[in-house]
């Protein structure tokens, strides 16, 4: 490791030495992607797709590799600088680099573009006349969150695949993994890691944005509402925008599931989803309806499942947080508690000393979002049927939706939450681990970064 | 508000000679004023006495502390009394005694949730009177007996369950005397009469304190800048504000507030004072500079609350008291809530200082580190305002 690291910036040691430790200024930017796009068109633009696959996956197997040093790094440097813990980060890297694998890689170009080999030149399509070629942007800036520990990778392995140069802003309370990622592909091949740079700005630096955008051809941003709309006003017409905004998850258990000889591995695994990255992904459950009529009611089931918030949290505690998190979290177990004290029939399962995990038994079944940090709430429900109105009002933001049901009441209630932005139905347990060609937030991620050229016979 | 002007008289109903006995004990403190020595022995003896009270006149309370396994035999400092999350008066009955029996029901404002408003029951307000009285004289007044009150606020014929009406109808009463007026009636903010009774004050000469809330200053800040109104009210005027915007007015910083005051009325800032006062709560904080002058301690803005009172700051994730100068939840004891707990747990942050305490905002600012959503910023999104 070395000094660049500890910014959490990755560039050119030409660049790296004349930046310092000053901060970015637009000038910087227009330079380091000047040498972005250079590096591009002498290399990356001209290698085979499946080339790319191949280094790609030889550096994400580095991470892999028993005892590897990059996720020991990483892990102890996300674990000093964020709130996780460095077990949580070892699980959420480790899970998500395992998706970005040569299959996984080879998943993602078939399903999103049929034929990879388009990327490297005209081709055939399939039903459509005359032959076809996609293209990339030749520059891609990625603004990255730190919610979810190695979601840049995801991002980078995108702009890579479609041959583009990235220039990525690291998140402010994560600023380490990405730069590590880039490190890691230029150990395998450094002429690739050359259309790669990590440049950590302050978030919304007018200037430096302004810079970035109007020599990038895509623009790729996870964060608030807020920061995604900001982020778009200020992205030049013409330059494509993909933002990933606030979103809101959800698991679903229906009577079938509720065995007693299985009830344990199933709370087990919702409490997987509800924990993993302090709930803070956009595909963590805020609240868990467990259909009525089952062997288990409702109520028990929440008892089961801070059993194994319990010892999930043994093995993986719930990060620090603010004082703000904190007091939010006792300002709803509060309101439960004396719900409960009324004897309104809800119920408080909670970890009795600090905020660690929260389970509440509420018996309105209004969805209701989480104060976040392992606070979840388990409602009952009469039937399937009833979702649909119930997540009405929260339409705009749904997103994951995990489910324990039978393969036909899963499609049937999928064919209810589909209009409702629902963007995908996993079992519970997967929730927090969407593989590489998933519909993020109901859209392809491949194709919104090419423009397609086709020759007509 | 019968109770005013009947000092002493304890309302002897059902609840049995020991309340009597406590709300005497309460007074007694309450009467050795705002800067009786600080003794901390005593508030502990008549801490623990109110809980015992507590613990056994109020069911609901008693569950909660139950829970805890904090029972008047196992507690021994009145730290150990588990204070109420303010949450539970929008949940529980918190009153020692029937409902039906209480003189006064005050209740939150709802914002939240106008479904849910927090219910505070009294069953004397002799006690909240004379808390109230004896700590707004000691820090809006300490250099001078009475003052025309303007009041920014609403009679409590208009606003019945509103402590703060009724807090300032009580001060307007006992101080008062050389004028008061309400100036938000039915139809809201007199501005007009307000403008013109100003207009009097700066030109009779003659001191006044204007008082209310911070909401409503703001609403007669912008109705000087936008009619081009300029007051210099005379020297020894001065103004306390409370409460905060909640959505009734833009949200402006308290220094900001202030240098509007000084601009428009010309009231400078070391005559602004800030309360902070609760719908759970029987006692008041300030953050007096008038107070801090007249006692000649140091300049620095901070809230103190009454010697019949103790704030503290907890460390949410242990609920354990926060070392000074690091943020937590704001935890007060007040003698004063003999009616239902002693001890309330707000949803405010806040900091101990070497004096008291700075309040730092409402709990709920929280914001997701990523694309997960909670719920305030959900009710941001849906255009609604989080109180």
């Amino acid at each position: 490791m070395n000094s660049n690291d500890e910014r959490g910036s990755f560039l050119p040691p030409e660049i790296q030495a004349e930046a310092g430790a000053g901060r970015p200024t637009a000038a910087l930017v227009a330079e380091v992607a000047a040498g972005l796009s250079a590096a591009r068109e002498a290399y990356l633009a001209r290698l085979p797709v499946a080339e790319i696959v191949e280094i790609l996956d030889r550096s994400v197997g580095l991470w892999l590799e028993a005892g590897s040093p990059w996720l020991d790094a990483a892990c102890r440097r996300i674990g000093a600088t964020t709130p996780y813990s460095e077990a949580m980060v070892r699980v959420g890297i480790t899970r998500l680099l395992e998706g970005c694998r040569k299959d996984g890689l080879l998943t993602l170009l078939e399903a999103e573009l049929g034929d990879p080999e388009v990327l490297d030149g005209f081709r055939p399509r399939p039903g459509a006349r005359g032959s076809h070629r996609a293209l990339g942007p030749a520059l891609t800036t990625h603004i990255f969150s730190g919610n979810v520990p190695g979601l840049p990778a995801v991002s980078l392995v995108h702009g890579l695949l479609v041959k583009s140069a990235n220039l990525g802003k690291p998140a402010a309370d994560e600023p380490v993994f990405a730069a590590l990622f880039a490190r890691s592909i230029a150990s395998v091949d450094s002429r690739l890691a050359a259309a790669v740079a990590i440049l950590p700005w302050t978030g919304g630096d007018a200037a430096v944005e302004a810079a970035a955008f109007a020599v990038s051809e895509a623009v790729i941003a996870y964060g608030s509402d807020d920061s995604i709309e900001s982020i778009r006003s200020r992205v030049p017409p013409g330059v494509r925008f993909v933002g990933h905004g606030h979103r809101l998850s959800l698991a679903v258990i229906g009577r079938e599931a509720m065995d007693p000889g299985r009830v344990a591995s199933l709370a087990e695994r919702v409490a997987h989803d509800v924990s993993l990255f302090d709930q803070q992904g956009c595909v963590s459950p805020h609240v868990v309806y467990v259909e009525r009529g089952g062997a288990i009611p409702p109520e028990a089931f929440a008892e089961r499942l801070g059993e194994a918030m319990a010892v999930f949290e043994r093995r993986m505690p719930r990060g620090r947080l603010t004082t703000e998190e904190g007091a939010a979290i006792r300002q709803a177990r509060a309101e439960a508690e004396f719900s409960e004290l009324r004897g309104d029939r809800d119920r408080l399962f909670a970890s009795p000393a600090g905020t660690a995990w929260t389970v509440i038994y509420e018996v309105d079944p209004a969805f209701v979002s989480s104060c976040l940090n392992r606070v979840v709430r388990v409602k009952g429900l009469a039937d399937l049927g009833d979702l649909p109105d119930l997540l009405r009002p929260v339409s705009r933001h749904l997103q994951t939706v995990g489910v324990a049901l039978s393969p036909e009441r899963r499609n049937r209630l999928a064919d209810l939450l589909a209009p409702l932005g629902v963007c995908r139905v996993c079992p519970v347990g997967e929730m927090p681990h969407p593989p590489l060609h998933w519909h993020h937030d109901g859209g392809f991620s491949l194709l919104p970064l090419l423009k397609w050229t086709a020759i007509e016979e | 508000m019968g109770n005013v002007g009947r000092e002493g008289v304890v309302s002897g109903m059902t609840v049995g000679e020991n309340t009597a006995d406590l709300r005497r004990a309460i007074l007694e403190v309450i009467g050795k004023g705002p800067d009786q020595p600080r003794d901390d022995e005593a508030f502990n003896a008549l801490a623990l006495r109110l809980f015992a009270y507590q613990f056994q006149a109020n069911g609901p309370y008693r569950k909660f502390c139950e829970r805890r396994g904090r029972t008047p035999d196992a507690v021994r400092s009145w730290l150990d009394i588990p204070p109420v999350p303010i949450a539970a008066f929008k949940e529980l009955t918190l009153a020692c005694g029937p409902e039906e029996q209480a003189v006064a029901c005050f209740m939150t404002s709802g914002t939240t949730n106008p479904e849910k408003r927090g219910k505070h029951y009294h069953f004397t307000l002799d006690v909240y009177d004379a808390s109230a009285q004896t700590f707004f004289e000691a820090n809006v007044l300490p250099d001078t007996g009475r003052l025309p009150l303007l009041i920014l606020g609403s009679p409590p014929d208009l606003m019945p369950h509103s402590s703060l009406s009724h807090y300032l109808w009580v001060l307007s009463c006992r101080f008062g005397g050389a004028g008061r007026s309400f100036y938000i009636g039915k139809d809201g903010l007199e501005a007009d009469r307000l403008v013109a009774d100003l207009r009097g004050a700066e030109q009779a000469g003659t001191a006044i304190c204007v008082l209310g809330a911070s909401f409503a200053f703001v609403h007669i800040l912008d109705v000087c800048e936008g009619r081009g109104l300029r007051f210099r009210l005379p020297p020894g005027s001065r103004v306390m504000d409370t409460g905060g915007f909640k959505g009734r007015s833009r949200e402006v910083p308290q220094e900001a507030l202030y240098r509007l005051i000084g601009e428009h009325l010309g009231v400078p800032a070391d005559h602004c004072v800030n309360m902070y006062g609760m719908t759970e709560l029987s006692m008041q904080c300030y953050d007096s500079p008038l107070r801090r002058r007249h006692l000649g301690r140091r300049e620095v803005r901070t809230m103190e609350a009454p010697p019949w009172a103790r704030t503290i700051i907890l460390d949410p994730e242990t609920l354990a008291v926060a070392p000074e100068g690091e943020r937590g939840i704001i935890c007060h004891y007040d003698l004063a809530n003999c009616s239902s707990v002693v001890g309330i747990l707000t949803e405010d942050l806040g900091v101990a200082t070497p004096e008291g305490f700075q309040f730092l905002g409402r709990v709920g600012g929280a914001e997701s580190r990523g694309c997960s959503v909670s719920v305030d910023e959900m009710l941001a999104a849906a255009g609604k305002s989080p109180a």
